[in-house]
Parts: structure tokens; sequence; C-alpha cells
């Protein structure tokens, strides 16, 4: 089961994703990022901090949009991951691919510095 | 000793997967991080053959089986009269195919040769056998 909460803070759109993103479930963390895209959000953070569990569907969701991140230019930064789910992006160096954060503040302060 | 939970072939039973498997591994002592991961492997293959082999078909069902033999965990998936997927032999496109393709499958199977040792796949006439193996 995952929870989706969407909220606006100071122009930067953010995402959090509460619960367990598997097979079965991640289909709502893609419609909520798509949304974002279709919305034209620029500046987009994903709240992973209540997150507690991610399968290879969850990884496809964020995969699959980093070709658009790139060619619309778009802030996109996940922040706040537990260790475990932190572990899951690192199998496969996903990790190094999405840019991923400690906390709120240094996504808010990422989505900053690439505007500047 | 083994452990045994059969499941209906519907991805909404993945939790109740998830949930055995922790439970399991925590009778048998094994600890937390490396369960989680293991956990995350066994719904991989899981999560596959619900939707590949039984399209998610709810009156279809798998047995997943868990034991310890040494000093290894040993993970059994079985289902029942469907066309099967030789995991083992399965060559995954790499990451970079998968983001320059968009598609937003393809990770699963390389994270379950990640986390464990052996992968096996086991085809007989009305049944197949996904067997993961991890030392602990």
């Amino acid at each position: 089961m995952v929870e989706i909460r969407k909220s606006l803070e100071d122009e930067k759109y953010i995402i959090e994703v509460i619960g367990e993103v598997d097979a079965s479930s991640s289909i709502h963390l893609d419609t909520a990022i798509e949304e974002a895209f279709s919305e034209g959000r620029e500046k987009i953070m994903v709240d992973l901090t209540r997150l507690t569990y991610i399968s290879s569907a969850g990884l496809g969701v964020f995969m699959s949009y980093l070709q658009e991140i790139k060619t619309k230019n778009i802030g996109f930064v996940l922040f706040g991951p537990d260790p475990k789910v932190k572990g899951t992006f690192s199998i496969l160096g996903l990790d190094q691919l999405v840019t991923i954060v400690d906390n709120q503040d240094q996504a808010k302060a990422f989505l900053d510095g690439i505007s500047a | 000793m083994e452990f045994r939970h059969k499941v209906s072939c519907s991805t909404s039973r993945l939790e109740e997967v998830r949930r055995f498997v922790l439970q399991t591994l925590n009778s048998l002592q094994i600890p937390e991080e490396t369960a989680h991961f293991l956990m995350l492997a066994v719904d991989e293959v899981c999560a596959n053959v619900m939707i590949h082999s039984h399209g998610c078909q709810e009156n279809d069902f798998i047995v997943l089986s868990i034991s310890k033999k040494g000093d290894a965990v040993v993970f059994e998936i079985e289902d029942f009269n469907a066309e099967g997927f030789d995991i083992a032999g399965y060559d995954a496109p790499s990451v970079k195919q998968i983001i320059n393709t968009g598609r937003k499958g393809g990770l699963g199977l390389k994270l379950v040769k990640e986390i464990m040792d052996g992968v096996e796949y086991e085809s007989l006439p009305s049944r197949n056998i996904y067997r993961l193996f991890k030392s602990v």
C-alpha cells in the first residue's frame, strides 16, 4: 500500500511517498510524477522519508523519467530515504543516475542551485 | 525445517509474501538488513511469475518455501500449469538500455541476481520451480 501526497512550497512541487512501492502500487507513483510533468512543474522534490520499501517496479518508474528530466531540464531530486531504500537504489548503481539527498533542506538547496 | 506459504497470483498479495519472508527470516535469526534484501529478491521473482506467467489470475497460485540448509537460505517459488521463464539463463538488458528505451521493467531480475548467490530454474511437466540461494 502506498499513499501519495502532493504539495507546493516556494514554487517547488513536493511528492510525498508513504508506505511501500511494489509491482501492485507503483502505478500511483508513476501517475503522480506524470501529472507533475504534464502540469509543467519545473522543480520537483520527491519525499521518501516515510517510504519503507521499494521494489524494481518503483525504481523503474524513476528511471523511466530520466530522459525527460534531462531533455526538459527539470529540477528533480529525491530526499530522505532510509538506508534500506537507499541501498535498493545502490544495488544497480541507480543512486548515481538520479539525485538523492538526505533531507528536504538539501533538496531545496539542490533545486535553488540549478536555477542560479 | 521448511516454511511454506501458498498465495494467489495477484500482485495485491505481494505484501503478504513479503511479511511471510520477513517473519520466516526473523525466526531463522537472519540479520534485519540482509533479510530486507532477500525479501526484495523473493518479491521480484513472485511478481514476475504472477504477472508474466499467470497474467495476475487470482485463481492461480504459487507456493513459496523457505529453508535453511547448512549456511545457506534456500527459497523455492513454485507455480503450476503455466509457461515458465528461465531466470537463470535470462540475459537482462543493461541499465543504460533500460533508461534509453524509457521502459519501466527489466530491473527486477537484475536485482535478484545481484542480491542472491545462486539462481536456478527447473521446468517440470506441470510445474516450474524458481530456486534462490544465499549464504548467510
